[in-house]
């Protein structure tokens, strides 16, 4: 296993480093002079050619790209991500203040999609062509159906405005985040939800679940320590590729709900050409992706011994 | 005439909406105690049905199946427990006959578990029983994935002996294997089951393995069982006697 860990984790190093060439070119072909937007930015009204010739040679912007690559990549590790071109802020400083939200909306939303889109799953497998089945099945059509910002509004209307229960907007405590974390989760709990039951009935027709059956075990003993470990790999994965999917497209929701997450700080950057911001956003929400990726592949190594083991012959 | 151990009586199954298609058509059939019996029959003729309701796996819309001559209560676990370990299967693919996620050893003494066979006793007989059918005891703390096929059927068994039982339902079982493997599996099936007196209900399609494999042949066709006459003079195949 502990080999494993090192392969997969020295895998995701030239990811990562794909990652900071990216978000590194944003900021070097993008239009603009840095020289000039620094200078603006320290207030000078008069910007002479040889302000600008200095100003380029402290920044280091006369450099070959790759030397201005090396440095900016170093700045970076250090948690420099530069300096905002709108409102002169620490971008990682911003990001650093802005980060917990976003990651305390996604947990919730996670947490959400685990709890109902597995459970669902396992019980419309288990209930297969019953009358439940058909019930969750309904549900998950309407909500697969429904865009989350659409589903976003539906639930202010019915929670915060109708029946006063939930707050419509900020952050500060649990209350805040489960209506956005619910419109954010709603379409993921679906998708969840029809995977799990269509890799619970996958499972079910193999084999070892009628072996085991026939060997005289219970039934929710065949369903949770043989089908459900099987069944669960795809789901995992997919659960994995959803917590990038929040990480990169919760700013609707943020904007929404007037969270101070970092998409919502993302989308503003995206209207004001922010580029050291966009650069920072790519990098934070990129770099976690990859991390999360790490992670569910060595969950589904500690479930899956053949992913473990490579398939190899001991 | 030999006695009976497992049989089903005037048993109707049918699937699909309405239950349009009848696989079992108050078919009656008994497997002689200590004998093999073949089962055969074209594909989709319902062969693995009647064995999933002979190991009570599901139910009759019609009939009853009786194990020593009398019907199984599967709502009361000590009698389906005590069923399930006298009535074993071993299926026709080996490669996902055990869970993939355990290691041998802990798919085959599940059963032990399960039947709460005292841990000393069973592992001694698990010893014997893997002598028996030639596999080093290393395989078992293999994956299933990390074994041939033959060693699949092999371990396989094993898992179905361990509990004791006195019935062995074999779906195809050699039917995915090569034919020199098959050849060493049936020898040691039909040594086992000297050794053990056990019953088999062997599901097969070659007509010259059950010839020489089985006492005893029956044929299920649109629903019923006839029994086969194997050793018609002019070798016809569906021969009824």
């Amino acid at each position: 296993m502990i080999r494993y860990i090192i392969k997969r984790a020295a895998s995701a190093v030239p990811v990562l480093l794909g990652i900071s060439v990216i978000a590194f070119a944003l900021g070097l072909l993008t239009p603009g002079d840095p020289a000039r937007m620094a200078l603006d930015r320290d207030g000078m009204s008069e910007i002479t050619q040889e302000m600008l010739d200095a100003k380029r040679e402290e920044l280091g912007l006369n450099d070959p790209a790759p030397v201005q690559y090396g440095r900016w990549l170093w700045r970076v590790m250090h948690g420099d991500f530069g300096t905002s071109y709108s409102d002169h802020v620490s971008v990682g400083g911003e990001l650093l203040r802005r980060l917990p939200v976003t990651l305390q909306l996604t947990f919730c939303s996670v947490l959400l999609v685990i709890v109902f889109g597995i459970s669902g799953g396992i019980l419309a497998a288990a209930h297969a062509g019953k009358t439940l089945d058909n019930i969750l099945k309904v549900l998950t059509n309407l909500m697969l159906s429904f865009p989350s910002f659409w589903m976003a509004i539906l639930l202010v209307i019915v929670f915060a405005e109708n029946l006063k229960i939930l707050p419509t907007s900020g952050a500060g405590s649990v209350r805040h985040l489960i209506l956005p974390s619910a419109a954010l989760a709603s379409v993921n709990i679906a998708m969840t939800q029809r995977l799990m039951r269509s890799s619970m009935l996958t499972e079910f027709g193999k084999q070892y679940v009628l072996v085991a059956n026939a060997k005289g075990i219970r039934r929710w003993q065949v369903l949770f320590a043989h089908a459900f470990p099987n069944a669960v790999i795809p789901v995992v994965t997919m659960i994995g590729n959803y917590i990038g999917g929040i990480l990169g497209g919760s700013f609707i929701i943020e904007n929404v709900f007037s969270l101070p997450g970092i998409g919502s700080y993302a989308l503003a950057a995206i209207h004001a050409r922010d580029y050291p911001v966009i650069q920072g956003y790519v990098l934070v929400t990129g770099t976690t992706f990859v991390a999360v990726s790490l992670l569910v592949d060595l969950v589904c190594a500690g479930i899956n011994p053949r992913m473990r083991l490579g398939g190899k012959m001991l | 005439m030999p006695e009976a151990i497992l049989e089903m009586k005037n048993v109707t199954k049918s699937f699909g909406k309405r239950r349009s298609v009848r696989v079992l058509d108050h078919a009656d059939f008994a497997l002689e105690q200590n004998r093999i019996t073949a089962l055969m029959g074209v594909s989709g003729s319902g062969k693995s049905t009647l064995a999933r309701l002979l190991l009570m796996l599901d139910t009759c819309d019609e009939g009853e199946i009786l194990y020593r001559g009398r019907p199984v209560n599967m709502a009361k676990r000590r009698e389906s427990l005590a069923f399930h370990r006298r009535v074993q299967y071993i299926s026709q693919r080996p490669e996902s006959f055990f869970d993939p996620m355990y290691r041998l050893r802990s798919s085959v003494m599940e059963a032990a578990r399960i039947h709460r066979l005292e841990p000393a006793k069973a592992s001694d007989r698990l010893s014997q029983l893997l002598e028996q059918v030639k596999i080093n005891e290393a395989v078992l703390d293999r994956y299933p994935y990390q074994v041939s096929g033959g060693e699949i059927q092999r371990v396989a068994l094993c898992r179905a002996l361990l509990p004791e039982p006195d019935v062995l339902i074999l779906d195809e079982c050699t039917s995915m294997l090569d034919v020199s493997v098959q050849a060493q599996i049936l020898n040691l099936l039909r040594d086992l089951q000297k050794e053990w007196n056990l019953t088999y209900l062997f599901i097969a399609h070659d007509i010259e393995v059950v010839r020489w494999f089985t006492d005893r042949a029956v044929l299920l066709s649109e629903g019923k069982i006839r029994e086969m006459n194997l050793h018609n003079a002019d070798g016809s195949l569906f021969g009824c006697g």
